[in-house]
Formats: structure tokens, sequence, C-alpha cells
């Protein structure tokens, strides 16, 4: 961790928003505009993992599709290695490709249906022209046994597999053109806990090997705290705290943060924790409430809540844990 | 020690598909007493949903109860025509669904829907049951029950539908609620909210519970007694402290060692090989058998018959986990 952090980044976002015209239902009335992602800002360094986690709508999964260009921003700016990756010539396209890429929860939609695996594995070594046909064979073989396939399963076809081995081609397509960041946008929720299990240690072995860095968004906590380096809480589009794992975990700060992650059910029937129980639905991120965005649901609101909307403050003497909250920096909570 | 609420026995469900027949259910036997709660817990494939929509003979057309009796205060549902399941459905024994979308009807205003079911089942006046469907929109938490009683399903969000789907549920006072997974489709933070409800609902009304879920965080929560399932068998069925604390069968112990938790750090999870087979390739034997650990010969030949022991507990196992 701390040779990383003392290195550039691998990944910068800044300011990083994208909103969405919703259609108007009739042609007079006022344009609507859903702020997906509103502001925000991160780091991803070399071999890193980031948790990006929230709630449905929360506008992760759309920050993800931000970070590789698969959406155009509104405003801010993404940069990997230094270099900001947005109107790059087809070449450059080409090679951001290499350095960077993704998996989603749905294998089986993300597979070629009618291509045998191993060539869909192979696929990207062609594509990008690496080494010679004899090479990208053997090279697309190796990566199968490394995501833990039998060598023989490279002629077989994507409605062969079950999900559990369908993601594991998924990973392995994604991981052979040696990309240093990979967005994994919930990719093991789908999976049955006991395949899911197997999935996430297989990620975090060619981690290992690779040295591949991941922003790995995900609803489900549990599974990001096994994985992640740092987690980033998002509400309503903003980041609202961000800490190293344990940090974010074990001493959550932020009032969201804290009801987040005592409302996960532990499979522990004799413990019972202490639950911060949230009254009330997320509001709509199509006018999010004046602010702070957490204030309507906030167990701990005061009246400049709902006016002045909070930045990320270091809290607890660290410069890694930072929490947007009027109340907790002022040490009220 | 009186006869259970509900009593299922040796329950056998037969689906038709294109490739051919399968048998989703092989011989479940479970109990729910009056006011317990029981979970049904498992991964995908393994009987736990079909199971209860037998139990109201809500299976599919493709789908037939092939064996077993289902037991209610010692009347057979298995053998009940459809016009006696209506009767029973929603009156003694109702049902909340993953997707509240799917009970409701989109047409009607959630007032309209829920004084439906009081005058059609308990035989309210249209001003009584109006009165009392604001009681029970007040119980389930709605905020402002008065302002929503003319509001559409598609207005409301998907934690308050669940809630309006579990009013109905209460509605007529039944003595038994089937839930399947109804915090799935849920974020964590209304997951929360709607597993309190249930179980404020089910403390005040003395209700009996039969919840099904994949999530062992959820069970842990929520459950007296649990049914571990795999494959259309119950693999383990035990107190719900029994289980998590001393899990018998190979599998409970493989599914409890390989999900990650929120409260501590594990450098690696534990993993079952492999991944659960297709119902169009049960293996003979133990279905267990190709994944376990323990798996002896008599394993792959044998189907290990569920065993009482002496805590209560019941196993299906060959070679179970020492204790």
């Amino acid at each position: 961790m701390s040779i990383a952090a003392a290195s550039a980044p691998l990944l910068e976002v800044r300011g990083l928003s994208r909103h969405f015209r919703l259609a108007r239902p009739w042609p007079w009335a006022p344009v609507a505009e859903v702020r997906a992602v509103d502001d925000v800002s991160f780091e991803l360094h070399v071999g890193e993992t980031l948790g990006l986690v929230g709630e449905s709508g929360c506008g992760k999964s759309t920050t993800g599709r931000l970070v590789l260009d698969l959406l155009a921003p509104d405003g801010g700016e993404v940069r990997i290695d230094g270099r900001s990756i947005r109107h790059l010539s087809a070449e450059e396209g080409r090679g951001l490709r290499r350095k960077a890429q993704i998996i989603f929860q749905d294998a089986a939609s993300a597979l070629n249906p009618r291509l045998p695996i191993g060539a869909q594995i192979r696929e990207p070594l062609d594509i990008h022209g690496v080494g010679d046909s004899a090479s990208r064979v053997a090279a697309a073989l190796q990566m199968l046994r490394a995501v833990g396939l039998q060598g023989d399963m490279a002629g077989r076809y994507p409605h062969e597999l079950s999900g559990g081995q369908q993601q594991r081609v998924v990973i392995a397509r994604a991981l052979i053109l040696q990309p240093r960041l990979v967005v994994c946008d919930e990719p093991v929720s789908a999976l049955d806990v006991s395949v899911q299990a197997q999935v996430v240690n297989l990620l975090k072995d060619l981690q290992r090997q690779f040295g591949v860095a991941y922003l790995f968004i995900s609803h489900a906590l549990s599974v990001v705290r096994h994985i992640s380096d740092r987690v980033a809480v998002m509400y309503l589009g903003q980041i609202v705290e961000t800490a190293t794992r344990d940090d974010l975990f074990d001493r959550p700060r932020h009032p969201y943060t804290r009801a987040l992650i005592s409302a996960i059910p532990v499979p522990d029937p004799r413990l019972r924790r202490e639950r911060l129980l949230l009254v009330g639905d997320p509001p709509s991120a199509v006018n999010p409430p004046a602010g702070c965005r957490f204030h309507t649901r906030c167990p701990f609101v005061v009246e400049d809540c709902k006016t002045a909307m909070p930045t990320l403050r270091a809290v607890n003497g660290e410069p890694t844990h930072q929490v947007a909250c009027h109340r907790v920096a002022r040490g009220e909570i | 020690m009186s006869a259970p609420l509900l009593s299922i026995e040796n329950l056998t469900v037969g689906f038709s598909t294109e490739r051919g027949p399968v048998t989703a259910v092989r011989g479940v036997s479970l109990a729910v007493d009056a006011g317990e709660t029981l979970c049904l817990v498992g991964e995908s494939g393994c009987g736990k949903s079909v199971t209860c929509h037998a139990v109201l003979g809500l299976l599919p057309s493709n789908g037939r109860v092939t064996g077993g009796r289902i037991l209610f205060e010692d009347r057979d549902l298995a053998a009940f025509s459809e016009r006696e399941l209506e009767r029973l459905r929603g009156r003694e024994v109702a049902m909340i669904f993953q997707d509240p979308l799917t009970a409701l009807n989109p047409v009607h205003s959630i007032g309209k829907q829920l004084a439906e079911v009081l005058i059609l089942h308990r035989g309210l006046s249209w001003d009584a049951a109006k009165a009392e469907v604001k009681r029970l929109l007040d119980r389930v938490r709605i905020p402002d029950a008065g302002r929503r009683l003319g509001e559409y399903p598609h207005q409301l969000s998907g934690g308050m539908n669940q809630r309006v789907a579990i009013a109905m549920a209460m509605a007529c006072r039944p003595k038994l609620i089937i839930a399947d997974e109804p915090t799935t489709a849920l974020d964590v933070t209304i997951q929360a909210q709607i597993l309190e409800l249930l179980r404020e609902l089910q403390a005040e009304e003395g209700l009996a519970l039969m919840l099904v879920t994949h999530d062992l965080g959820v069970v842990a929560e929520m459950a007296d007694r649990v049914a571990v399932m795999y494959l259309g068998r119950v693999a383990e069925e035990a107190a719900v402290n029994d289980l998590f604390s001393a899990p018998c069968h190979p599998y409970t112990r493989g599914l409890l060692r390989s999900i990650p938790r929120i409260d501590e750090n594990v450098a690696r999870l534990a993993t079952i090989e492999g991944s659960v087979p297709s119902l169009h390739a049960v293996p003979a034997g133990c279905p267990f058998a190709p994944r376990c650990e323990n798996a002896c010969t008599a394993c792959v030949e044998h189907v290990p018959e569920p065993l009482v022991r002496a805590d209560g507990r019941r196993v299906a196992c060959f070679a179970p986990v020492a204790a």
C-alpha cells in the first residue's frame, strides 16, 4: 500500500458528472434531469482494489462506465496513467482498451453464443494483433487454465457451461491482454453463494498474479469487504465516505455508511447488533434534495444539513478517511 | 405435543419440460408449528420455492405434486380442489412474493385492492373495509396511510409495495404466511425495515412464518428452525443456533464457510468445488456427493435418508461432520 500510495495513481477521476435528461411526458413539461453521477473524484493505484458501493440508483455503475469512456461525461475528467481518456484517436482508443477492461454481472449476455469459448478468449489477441496465431492459441489455453477451467473445454460453447464457468470465461477474456485496470460491475451478484466464493477467490488470485487493479462495483458489502483495499460509498450520485477497508467497516463515520453496514444481516444467530434503522426510501435522483442529499433519511439531521451541501473532509486524523457530513466534520457525531 | 400447523410429508413435485421430465422436489418432509419461523435456505434449483408454491397449489401448469401429503391443521391440501384452495389462500395461509408488483394489480388503487380482499374474504361492508384498510396500512408502517389509499402500485417504491403486499397478506388474519424471498429485490436498508416489520407482526399476531431465502444472514436473523435444501432434498434441518454453531451436513458447513462476512476479515474464502448440477442430471446416490469432501462409496450409490438425532436435528448424510 505505502509504495503504491507514493507513486502516481493508475486511475484518476476528478469532478466526474453525468446527468441524464428524461423524456418529457408532454412537450411543454419542464426538463427533468437525473443527476446519476455528480462531482465524483477518486484515485486507484497500481494493483489495488477500490470497492464502490451503494444501493440501486446511486450511480455506481454509471461511474464504472464513465471511467472506461463507455459513456461520455458531462463534466470532469478521467485519467489513466496520467493521460485523459477523452477525445482519443482510434489508435489511442485501442491502446486504452488494452489497458482497461470491464466485467459485467450477466456473463451469459457478455459472451457470443455461437463462438467456442477458447476462440472468445483468444479474440482480443486477434483484434490487437498480438503475436502469431500459434502463440495466441497457446496464450488463450494458458489463460483458460489460469481461471480454473480445463484446457479441453476450449471447444465448448457458452450454453454448455454453468453460470460460474461463464463468468470465468469472461474474466479470462478481460485479462488476456494483461490490462492494468479492470472495472468489475457486480461480477458475482448473479452467482450462487458457493460459486460466488470461487469467483471472488479467483479474482484475488489473478490480481496477485498479474498485478491488475480492480474498480469493484457492488451492492454486496460483505463481498466488497473481502476483496477491497479501499472503499468508497455512494449515495444519490455522490461519494459520501471513503476510507481504507478496515477503517470503513470497523469505524464508519457517515450516518449513511453506518446505517448501510448495520443493515447487513450477519450469519450468526447469537449476535444481535445495534442497528441504525433508516426510515423511508432513497429520494429520487431526478430532483435530489438540496443540501446534504441524505438529510431526508438521516437520523442526525440538523438545520444546516438541509441547505448547505457538505464536502469530503478528512476525519479521525487520517487523510485517507474522508467523510461528507457537516456534523461529523464538527465532531458532533 | 400438539400436531404442527403445517406438516409436509414426503412431498414430491415433478415438472414436464422441453428436455424431459424433472423432479424438483424429492421426498421433502417439513413441519411448521404455530407461531414459529421456519427458514428454507439453499441455492438455485434446490426446490425451496417449489415446495412453498406446492403448499398453496400455486405450481405452474407444467408442475404437479406427484407424491406425499401436505397437512394444514390435519387437512390434506394436496387433495384439495381448486375451489377449496381458493378459500384457504389468503384466509388461512397467505403468501408474499419476491416482486410485490406481481402480487398487486396495477390498474387499481392500493386502497381498493385491499378493501376488495376484506369484502370478499371477511364479508365486511365497504365502509368498514375502508376503515380496516387504513388500519392495516398503519400496521405495516406506511406513513400518511390515509392519503396513500388512492395511490397506485407504480407510484410507490419497491419497499412500500412490499409493505402493501404484507398488509394484503395480513388482511384476513392468516395463521401462516409463506414468504418467498420477500426482501431479495430490495436494497439492504429497505430489507432491514421489512424484516423488522415481519418480526413485529409475527410477535403481535402469533403468526407462523415459512421464509424462503438464499441469504444465510437473513436466516440467522429470522429463523427459529432452518431446513437446508440441496437439489430437491432436505440436507439438514435444525434449530437455528445448532445449525450455525455446529453444522452437521458437509453442504451446510460448506455454505457457511463460503460466505464473506461484513464484521470480520478472512484471508481466503473457503469454497465448495464444482457447481450445483442441473435437474436433468441429478446424481444417483446423495445429490451432494460429487462436490462433497467427505463422500465415500455408499454416498455415490445410495441416497441417505434423513435421520433424526438425539438433539432433534435431522441430517441426511452417511458421513456427517463430526460435532
